[in-house]
């Protein structure tokens, strides 16, 4: 067992270090701006709230009844969790926005993350059920 | 999240949502924008938000339906 880094080890820590120097020096792109918030709202409009509504216009599964290929339907459990992550999504959507026009020179980082966490929480259902 | 990130989720979009509403065109005209925002240095414009607006819209109508 070693108790001491290796001198590969030493060579990635330094590595690690430039790469946060560097990050420090040029600050990758701020993703809590309008342009990155869009393009959250562009991808949760397409992959999410498009196959959501497709699913949804199936037409809701009688009592009792599953959906087959043939005889394809909503799952009226399922469609409800939809709906419920859609609300959610939308909220934090709509507050990241509010809050980025409205505070163009302040940190709206905590917005977006909540933004991104709706959002992937809504589209983990889309895969779960499988739901094209 | 680039540019082709959003051409890849809209294009299957597209596939997917000709049954829900005639999205077709719409989404067509929305993916050129949304390539055109995200390549842009000044951002989304008020249209831009507006056109996300109405590409929602119906999706969510029909969710909630």
């Amino acid at each position: 067992m070693k108790l001491y880094p290796s001198h590969g080890t030493h060579a990635l820590i330094g590595v690690a270090c430039g790469c946060f120097a560097l990050a420090a020096c040029n600050p990758p792109p701020n993703p809590a701006t309008p342009k990155g918030l869009y393009e959250v709202r562009a991808v949760y409009d397409s992959a999410f709230l498009a196959p959501a509504a497709h699913y949804r216009s199936l037409g809701l599964c009688a009592a009792g009844v599953k959906a087959t290929v043939a005889a394809p339907c909503a799952d009226p459990v399922v469609v409800a969790k939809l709906q419920k992550a859609d609300a959610a999504a939308k909220i934090a959507l709509d507050s990241a926005k509010t809050f980025i026009l409205a505070n163009p020179t302040l940190d709206a980082a905590a917005y977006v993350s909540a933004a991104e966490n709706a959002v992937s929480s809504a589209t983990q259902i889309i895969t779960l059920y499988g739901i094209k | 999240m680039n540019a082709q990130a959003i051409i890849d989720y809209l294009t299957a979009a597209l596939k997917l949502a000709p049954n829900v509403i005639s999205l077709g065109q719409d989404i067509v005209g929305f993916v050129e924008n949304a390539i055109s925002v995200s390549q842009s240095a000044t951002g989304p414009t008020d249209a831009d938000w507006a056109a996300l607006d109405a590409l929602e819209k119906p999706l969510r109508d029909e969710l909630n339906s």
